[in-house]
């Protein structure tokens, strides 16, 4: 697998995004406008308590923050798939020399890099100045959470592609990708922290990867997840990112081979 | 204005052709829509859990906001859901001049041949809402 021809697919990637300057500015708009709402929110959430569930305001402002970032990383890889797959394109594709799945994967990297760049640290800056990042709990928790970091951008690049591939089979994959947006939104703990649902509700998510895409990363960073856990949680994750990985290639494989026979 | 309305009725109902093909995806979409209402719904009870009033503003109040500002969004998306995707479905793929060809003006062209889809449910749900608190 010569990996050369990947880092140019990423690069190109930065480049096509970095063309549209306007889209650029109006993302950041609207990521600076939620994290202020969400900032409001909790000030006016924190007006008469110190502490939710044990988690203090400024805690619960510095989870919002990272939480609203990592949100930014959830996926376009299965939007090019399920494109490709609806305009026909992937016919076109899946005739190249390279592995189609390895391409898209190549190319939203490309893509999270650049918005890593041009939107996440702006953002952070913004962040501590405005709203007050918390700094880490310990050395081994900002460790711990960059490899975390990663592990959840894989595998929300893979419950996407999978989203992608499903879409062979329903061709419209708006249905779908609604379902992923809306399940992901809430069970991810992109918006409040997953402590605070319902016991009921805590026991689903233990069983769900979704977890493991923001409140992880987020809660190794806060402290929420404590010690102990935090290379659990970590190797909990990393399951997760190889069961999709196979998962998807698996299906890829059988999709690519239905699609062939019927002459696609 | 008579005429647009017809053509508008006429893109309304192929594009519900459209989506009726892929039936499975649409019935999961719609669900999903209502979903999100739902997941919604649940974070805000999740919120006063926890706490009895956010800024002077009972449970029943914010839902009661949350209706009304959602009822509006539902119709606006009734009428001009489509509008943004002009930028990178249209005008970057080169099909705005294929639209421009036509003989009628091209905005209101635009406005139908968008997704309904959310209408219906959100339509539903912010009215329930609405009437849940009366």
């Amino acid at each position: 697998m010569r990996l050369q021809k990947y880092v140019a697919l990423a690069a190109s990637q930065i480049k096509v995004d970095m063309a549209y300057t306007a889209w650029y500015w109006a993302s950041m708009f609207s990521v600076t406008m939620r994290l202020f709402i969400l900032y409001f929110f909790w000030q006016a959430v924190y007006e008469n308590k110190t502490d939710v569930s044990g988690i203090s305001l400024s805690m619960m402002l510095t989870y919002a923050v990272l939480a609203t970032m990592l949100d930014q990383f959830r996926g376009g890889a299965g939007r090019e798939l399920a494109h490709l797959i609806k305009h026909g394109g992937v016919a076109v594709e899946l005739l190249r020399p390279y592995h189609l799945l390895d391409k898209l994967l190549a190319q939203d990297i490309g893509t999270k890099t650049s918005t890593f760049f041009r939107s996440t640290l702006p953002l952070l800056v913004i962040a501590m100045l405005f709203i007050g990042v918390d700094p880490p709990t310990s050395l081994e928790s900002v460790f711990a959470f960059s490899i975390s970091v990663i592990l959840a951008i894989l595998l929300a690049t893979l419950i996407d592609l999978l989203v992608g591939v499903l879409s062979f089979y329903t061709v419209n994959v708006w249905g779908l990708s609604v379902l992923q947006e809306a399940v992901i939104t809430i069970m991810s703990g992109a918006i409040i922290p997953l402590t605070l649902f319902p016991e009921w509700f805590q026991t689903i998510s233990l069983y769900l990867p979704f977890a493991s895409l923001v409140y992880v990363p987020v809660a190794i960073y806060t402290g929420g997840i404590d010690a102990s856990s935090i290379w659990s949680s970590i190797l909990i994750q990393l399951a997760w990112v190889v069961a999709f990985f196979l998962f998807v290639r698996l299906l890829f494989a059988y999709a690519v081979r239905k699609v062939t026979v019927f002459g696609g | 204005m008579k005429r647009y309305t017809k053509l508008y009725w006429l893109y309304a109902k192929n594009h519900f052709k459209v989506m009726m093909e892929y039936r499975m995806d649409f019935l999961i979409g719609v669900l999903s829509v209502f979903g999100q209402q739902f997941a919604a719904l649940f974070f805000l009870s999740i919120v006063f859990q926890h706490i009895e009033s956010l800024n002077g503003w009972g449970f029943y109040e914010i839902l009661f906001i949350y209706g009304i500002a959602f009822l509006g969004r539902a119709v606006h998306h009734i009428f001009f859901d489509n509008l943004w995707t002009i930028g990178w479905q249209y005008i970057r793929t080169g099909n705005l001049d294929r639209i421009l060809m036509r003989p009628e003006s091209a905005v209101p062209n635009r406005r139908r041949t968008g997704s309904t889809r959310r209408v219906r449910s959100t339509l539903d749900w912010g009215e329930r809402t609405m009437a849940r608190l009366e």
